[in-house]
C-alpha cells in the first residue's frame, strides 16, 4: 500500500532542459522532478492509449494563434489548466488528481524525453 | 464526601436519589451539576484515583475482526475515566450531522445542532476552553497570518478545533467531588450487574464489587449508566439474572452500531513554492488561544456526492511509504499511555501556541472520518470472565463501502479546489484508488473514539434509549456518554460527551423534582 511513485521534493531545481511551450508542463516546477513528470505522463499514455501518440497530443494541447510567444502560449495553457479544475475536467494519474491538459502536457513531455 | 467501598463491610447497602455508574467525563459532569442539589447523589467508581493494572485487566477483550487499540488500554479504569489521556481536541458536531441523510443508513438524530448549543457552550468551562466560537472569522480578525485557504468556501470551509489544556477531570474535578456533602463518591465500587424489578419494567438495584472480593448493593430512585460505549453496552448484556438478552435488549440492539473515527493518512499535498497553507491551520496551543482549522467539506457537498462527513489537517513532510497503524503503535499498557500524554501534555503548555511551522512543499494529509452507522459492527459478549466473573466485552468493528467512498470523494474533491485556486496539487495513496471499497490498508487508525453502542432514537425499534436517554422500556435507566450518539461527526467526541450530560442532568432534574 503507499504511493506506486512518490513524488519528493527536489533537493535543487534541476536544470531542465527547454521543451516546447506546449509541452512544458507546470507541473516541472511544482513537483520538482523530471522523473516523476515523465512518469505522469507515461501512466497518462497508458491510461489512454488513442493520445500516445506526440501528433494527437499536440493537436489537443496547440493553442492558437500559431504565431503566439512562448510566454503567450504559457499563459495560455495555465488558464486552461485552471478552467479544468473548475469544470471538473479532471484525470487521477498515480494519485495525482490533475487537470486534463496538464496531464497531457505531460504526457507529450514523456514522450519528447524519450 | 469520599468512600472506598473496600473499607465497607461485605453486604452494605448504598442509598440515594440519583445513581451514576462511572466516573469519566459524563459522569464527573453529571455530578458537578448536582453539587449543593438536596438530592443524595452516588457516584460509584470501579477503580480507584490512579491508574491500576488490576482494574485495567478488567477491561480486557479482543477485536475479532481487525486490528483495534488494546482493548485493556483503550478507555481508563480509574476516577477521572479516559480524560487521564485525553488529547484536548474540541469541537462541535456540524448541524449535518444530526440530520437524517437519506444516503447515511441509520443517521438522523432526535434534535437539531440549535439545540445543543446552549448545552456546548455550558461544557466550555469545564473543560476549561475558551469561548463557545468556532467561526474561523473570529480567529482569522485576531492574526493577519491566520488566513484560511482561497478554496471555495461553498465547497471547503475552515472547521475551527479549540484545545483544552487538556483537563484530566480525575484531577481538576477530585476536590469539588470529595468536598460536597451531597455527593457520595464510591471508589473501587464496579458494578457488575444491573438487576431490575421482577417485571424488569425498573431497575430495583444495582451489584458492585470490589477488587478484593466485597459485594455491595446500591439502590437509588434513577440511575445513569456512564461507563463509555463499550463497557456501557457491556454492563447492560451482562445484566442478565432475570432478562437473558440482558437488559434493555428486546431489540438486540445494545452492542451494536459501534463505531469510531477512520484516522488515516490519505495522500498528501504539494504547494506551489516553499510555504504553509497558513497559521490557521498550524496547532496553536492550549487553553483559551489554543485553536486551529481542518478543512472540512460543506454540509451542501456532502448532500451533493452522498458522502459522510470528515475533515483533512496537514502534517508537515511528504509522504515515506511507512506510515504506520497506531493500532499497532499504542502500547497495552494503560499507565504507561497516561504518563506519556501527560508528559506530551505538559511540553505542549510549556512551548505555547506553536506558530506556523518551517515551510515546506510536500504535506501529509491526515483524514479524520465519520463512520458509516452499521449494526454488524458491534460489542459482543466473550465466553471468558474476567477476575470479578463479568464476560468479557470483545469488539466485532465492521465497515461499509461507504465509509472508503467517502474518504477518496472528499480527496477527489479537495484534489479539484487545490488546482482550481492555483494552490497546488494533491496525491491519493494507491489504497483509495484499488478498486475495492471493502478493502482497507495496514496503516488504518481510530481515535480512541467509541461510540454509538446505546444509540438514541425515539422508535424502541431503532434505539436503546430515547431522546432523554432513558432506556427503553426500563423507567429508571438512563445512559451517559458516547453511547447514545447515532452518528459520529467528524469531531471528537468528548465536547459533545460533556454537552450531552448537562443536557441529560437538566433532564433529570425535572424528573426528580
Amino acid at each position: 500500500m503507499g504511493v506506486s511513485s512518490l513524488a519528493r521534493p527536489a533537493a535543487t531545481a534541476p536544470a531542465l532542459p527547454t521543451p516546447t511551450p506546449v509541452a512544458a508542463p507546470h507541473l516541472l516546477g511544482v513537483l520538482g522532478s523530471v522523473e516523476a513528470v515523465c512518469d505522469i505522463g507515461r501512466c497518462y499514455r497508458a491510461l489512454v492509449p488513442d493520445e500516445d501518440d506526440a501528433g494527437v497530443l499536440t493537436r489537443a494541447l496547440a493553442p492558437s494563434p500559431t504565431d503566439a510567444t512562448a510566454d503567450d502560449v504559457e499563459r495560455w495553457m495555465a488558464g486552461r489548466v485552471r478552467q479544468d479544475f473548475a469544470e471538473g475536467h479532471t484525470v487521477t494519474v498515480q494519485g495525482w488528481i490533475l487537470s486534463v491538459t496538464e496531464a497531457r502536457q505531460c504526457a507529450l513531455y514523456s514522450l519528447t524525453r524519450g | 464526601m469520599h468512600v472506598d467501598a473496600r473499607t465497607l463491610e461485605s453486604g452494605s447497602l448504598i442509598e440515594g436519589d440519583l445513581c451514576i455508574i462511572g466516573a469519566g467525563a459524563a459522569g464527573i459532569t453529571l455530578a458537578l451539576e448536582w453539587i449543593d442539589s438536596p438530592r443524595k447523589v452516588i457516584l460509584l467508581e470501579a477503580g480507584g484515583f490512579d491508574p491500576d493494572a488490576r482494574m485495567q485487566e478488567l477491561y480486557h477483550g479482543e477485536s475479532l475482526d481487525r486490528p483495534y487499540y488494546p482493548l485493556q488500554a483503550v478507555a481508563l479504569h480509574y476516577f477521572g475515566g479516559t480524560t487521564g489521556h485525553w488529547a484536548g481536541f474540541c469541537s462541535p458536531f456540524d448541524p449535518i450531522d444530526f440530520e437524517t441523510r437519506d444516503w447515511v443508513a441509520h443517521s438522523g438524530w432526535p434534535f437539531t445542532r440549535t439545540h445543543l448549543d446552549p448545552y456546548y457552550a455550558r461544557a466550555h468551562p469545564i473543560l476549561e476552553l475558551g469561548p463557545y466560537d468556532y467561526d474561523a472569522s473570529s480567529y482569522e480578525s485576531r492574526d493577519p497570518d491566520a488566513r484560511r485557504l482561497p478554496l471555495d468556501g461553498a465547497v471547503f470551509y475552515p472547521k475551527m478545533w479549540q484545545f483544552s489544556a487538556p483537563t484530566r477531570m480525575g484531577t481538576t474535578y477530585r476536590a469539588p467531588i470529595v468536598g460536597a456533602r451531597n455527593v457520595h463518591l464510591y471508589t473501587w465500587a464496579k458494578v457488575v450487574e444491573i438487576v431490575p424489578n421482577a417485571g424488569a419494567t425498573a431497575v430495583d438495584h444495582l451489584r458492585a464489587r470490589t477488587i478484593d472480593g466485597k459485594e455491595h448493593r446500591v439502590r437509588a430512585r434513577q440511575y445513569v449508566v456512564a461507563c463509555g460505549a463499550i463497557h456501557t453496552a457491556r454492563l447492560l448484556l451482562a445484566s442478565r439474572s432475570r432478562t437473558p438478552r440482558g437488559l434493555g435488549n428486546d431489540r438486540d440492539l445494545v452492542g451494536r452500531y459501534f463505531m469510531e473515527h477512520f484516522e488515516i493518512i490519505a495522500g498528501q499535498a504539494v504547494f506551489e513554492g516553499k510555504t504553509f497553507p497558513s497559521k490557521l491551520y498550524a496547532y496553536g496551543g492550549r487553553g483559551t488561544k489554543g485553536a486551529r482549522a481542518e478543512l472540512a467539506l460543506s454540509g451542501d457537498e456532502q448532500r451533493r456526492h452522498r458522502i459522510l462527513n470528515g475533515t483533512a489537517s496537514f502534517q508537515p513532510g511528504p509522504l515515506t511509504g511507512k506510515e504506520q497503524s497506531r493500532f499497532v503503535t499504542f502500547s497495552g499498557d494503560a499507565a504507561a499511555n497516561v504518563k506519556m500524554y501527560e508528559d506530551m501534555a505538559a511540553r505542549g503548555r510549556e512551548r505555547g501556541p506553536a506558530g506556523a511551522p518551517p515551510p515546506q512543499t510536500f504535506y501529509r494529509l491526515f483524514t479524520r472520518q465519520e463512520q458509516e452507522p452499521n449494526p454488524e459492527s458491534r460489542v459482543v459478549l466473550g465466553d471468558e470472565t474476567d477476575a470479578m466473573g463479568m464476560p468479557r466485552a470483545n469488539l466485532r468493528w465492521r465497515f461499509t463501502p461507504l465509509d472508503k467512498r467517502s474518504i477518496r470523494t472528499f480527496y477527489e474533491l479537495l484534489g479539484r479546489e487545490f488546482g482550481r485556486a492555483g494552490l497546488g496539487r494533491i496525491q491519493l495513496m494507491s489504497w483509495l484508488l484499488d478498486g475495492d471499497d471493502t478493502d482497507w490498508p495496514p496503516h488504518l487508525s481510530g481515535g480512541w473514539h467509541n461510540m454509538g453502542t446505546t444509540r438514541m432514537h425515539d422508535d424502541p425499534s431503532q434505539g436503546v434509549v430515547d431522546a432523554n436517554a432513558k432506556v427503553h422500556g426500563i423507567a429508571n435507566l438512563f445512559a451517559a456518554g458516547a453511547s447514545v450518539y447515532p452518528t459520529g461527526g467528524a469531531v471528537n467526541p468528548t465536547l459533545t460527551i460533556v454537552a450531552l450530560s448537562l443536557r441529560l442532568s437538566d433532564h433529570l432534574k425535572r424528573v426528580l423534582g
